[in-house]
């Protein structure tokens, strides 16, 4: 019999330019975001040390006086997206409930491949929908942004839950109702407070997107500084600043923004690594 | 509560709906035989989006051919290579779960010193793809570390078992194996990539302009759309055309991936 032998002489050796090609380049991507963080840190630095430091903690930021006070920059982003939050996840936590437990299988899948598609959109598309539903009538203000920014992370916060929803092992389901507790009883007491640490990072990882999202807040959010005092104030988040600011700075103004941008990474991705955090805490439900 | 969950999937629907709606009443208005291939008259308040085509399809396609090499040899690195020191490995795994999420407007301020003003090429489709390929590699690398990790061990213990190289498992192995789920991470990274905005705008800049090459400036159809509704007065009606091409181009990459998902799972 006729047993055709591999190339054997070929495909023991292993190739060192090939393995070294292939680290190269997993190094160079690998490296890509630290290297983001590390030019940053230096193109900022300089803020500091042309005695600026002070202004950057400072409660205005007025770029034609020199002053980047960054914390109003930093509370329109919180506020924006802690409110956007605060909405999202209520209704997000509603609907994947409803989808999963409530409803019949094709109603099921057209609701997943919704929150699907909607999760794929440009967030740009939901600021020309504020554009042009909101701001007419809440005008260019905190409120407007905040729509805009929930139903820009509703999805993705529902899509997440809805994966942790399917890792609810299905034996606890079935026991809980087997023991004659009401469906509405398995779903709160027994899915949800299993799942909760899952659920939390889906908001945590909603937040971060929020946080760092840019135009379609800009679009609608009327980028005037300061804390904000009521919803229907103009604000104005660290992303805006960055948007309507980048092409003119330079000097210190220029420095300022790389610090700004910095904040933005520091936020977002502390928002993750908490979000990766409680993720691992169910990681063996 | 059933009540409740109910409502919210009504009010969620219903808003999801209605801008569904407005968007395709909007939308067609501007759709006209050969929109997609006809040029831009009237700073985008009429014609078609041909230019923007083309931009989008070059900044994109760069893109991925600047982000996948990156991402697969991170992802080889820290699935075949870093597997000996499994510490390590796990932080790096954890790293890129990390680095999906910073937002694209950092990237995009870094593209813009660095290429833009670094090495002087202004707005350009070059600088725009080389900054979008830095916001898209993790993301690529954290899909692809998943789809290594799925290929079952055996296989790979079984073709060393045979005296063949780790390298020639790694390529006639493993990734054969994985290539759907490979597939599924760049599809995934030309999702993101037709949605990015902030990332572009920093770098590849605004035009109405066919691209004449890849140092001139190009908009992508997101980009594109954003400028009108936001910079051009009178220009939302295209802008609901824009966002209603990107709804479809959305739709097709979501049942694709889903397709794919599915290959993937089997």
């Amino acid at each position: 019999m006729d047993v055709p032998l591999p190339d054997s002489r070929n495909r023991t050796r292993e190739p060192v330019w090939g393995w070294i090609i292939t680290a190269v380049a997993g190094i160079s991507g690998m490296l890509a975001v630290p290297i983001i963080v590390l030019y940053l840190f230096l193109s900022g630095a300089g803020l500091f040390m042309e005695n600026q430091a002070w202004t950057f903690f400072s409660l205005e930021w007025r770029p034609g006086d020199e002053v980047f006070g960054i914390l109003p920059l930093v509370a329109g982003t919180l506020t924006t997206a802690f409110l956007a939050l605060l909405l999202a996840v209520p209704l997000g936590l509603g609907t994947v409930l409803h989808l999963h437990f409530f409803s019949g299988p094709r109603i099921q899948r057209m609701g997943e491949a919704a929150l699907g598609i909607l999760g794929g959109t440009p967030s740009v598309v939901f600021g020309l929908f504020g554009t042009v539903w909101l701001v007419p009538r809440l005008g260019p203000s905190l409120a407007s942004g905040m729509l805009v920014l929930t139903a820009m992370i509703l999805p993705t916060f529902a899509l997440l839950a809805l994966a942790a929803l399917r890792q609810i092992p299905k034996d606890l389901l079935t026991a809980g109702t087997g023991l004659g507790v009401s469906r509405e009883q398995v779903v709160w007491h027994l899915a949800v407070k299993t799942i909760w640490p899952l659920l939390a990072a889906a908001a945590t990882l909603a937040l971060a997107r929020g946080l760092g999202e840019a135009l379609a807040v800009e679009m609608v959010c009327g980028n005037v500084s300061g804390i904000p005092s009521s919803l229907l104030q103009p604000v104005r988040t660290l992303t805006t600043t960055l948007v309507q600011e980048f092409e003119y700075a330079r000097g210190v103004h220029n420095q300022a923004l790389h610090m700004v941008a910095l904040t933005v990474v520091l936020l977002a991705a502390s928002a993750s690594t908490f979000a990766f955090r409680l993720h691992a805490r169910k990681a063996d439900l | 509560m059933r009540i409740a969950c109910f409502l919210s999937t009504a009010i969620v629907l219903t808003f999801f709906l209605a801008m569904g709606i407005d968007l395709i009443v909007q939308g067609m208005s501007g759709f006209h035989l050969g929109y997609f291939f006809g040029p831009v008259l009237d700073s985008g308040r009429a014609g078609g989006i041909g230019p923007v085509i083309q931009s989008t399809f070059l900044i994109v396609f760069l893109a991925i051919m600047f982000a996948t090499p990156m991402s697969l040899g991170g992802a080889i690195l820290s699935v075949e290579i870093l597997a000996k020191y499994p510490r390590l490995s796990h932080f790096v795994r954890r790293t890129f779960d990390v680095m999906v999420s910073v937002p694209s407007i950092a990237v995009g301020l870094v593209g813009w010193s660095l290429f833009c003003q670094g090495l002087n090429l202004g707005f350009s489709i070059l600088a725009g793809s080389m900054t979008l390929a830095l916001m898209l590699a993790p993301i690529m690398t954290a899909a692809f570390i998943g789809g290594l990790d799925a290929v079952s061990k055996s296989i790979r213990r079984e073709s060393l078992a045979l005296g063949v190289s780790r390298w020639h498992t790694l390529w006639l192995q493993v990734i054969p194996a994985a290539w759907p789920a490979l597939l599924a991470g760049v599809m995934l990274a030309l999702g993101r990539a037709t949605a990015e905005t902030a990332a572009l705008i920093l770098t590849s800049g605004i035009s109405i302009h066919p691209p004449e090459g890849i140092l001139d400036p190009g908009a992508t159809l997101a980009v594109h759309m954003y400028y009108l509704a936001r910079n051009v007065p009178g220009g939302e009606p295209m802008a609901y055309s824009a966002a209603l091409a990107l709804l479809l181009i959305n739709i097709v990459l979501y049942f694709l991936l889903s397709r794919l998902g599915r290959i993937v799972s089997t």
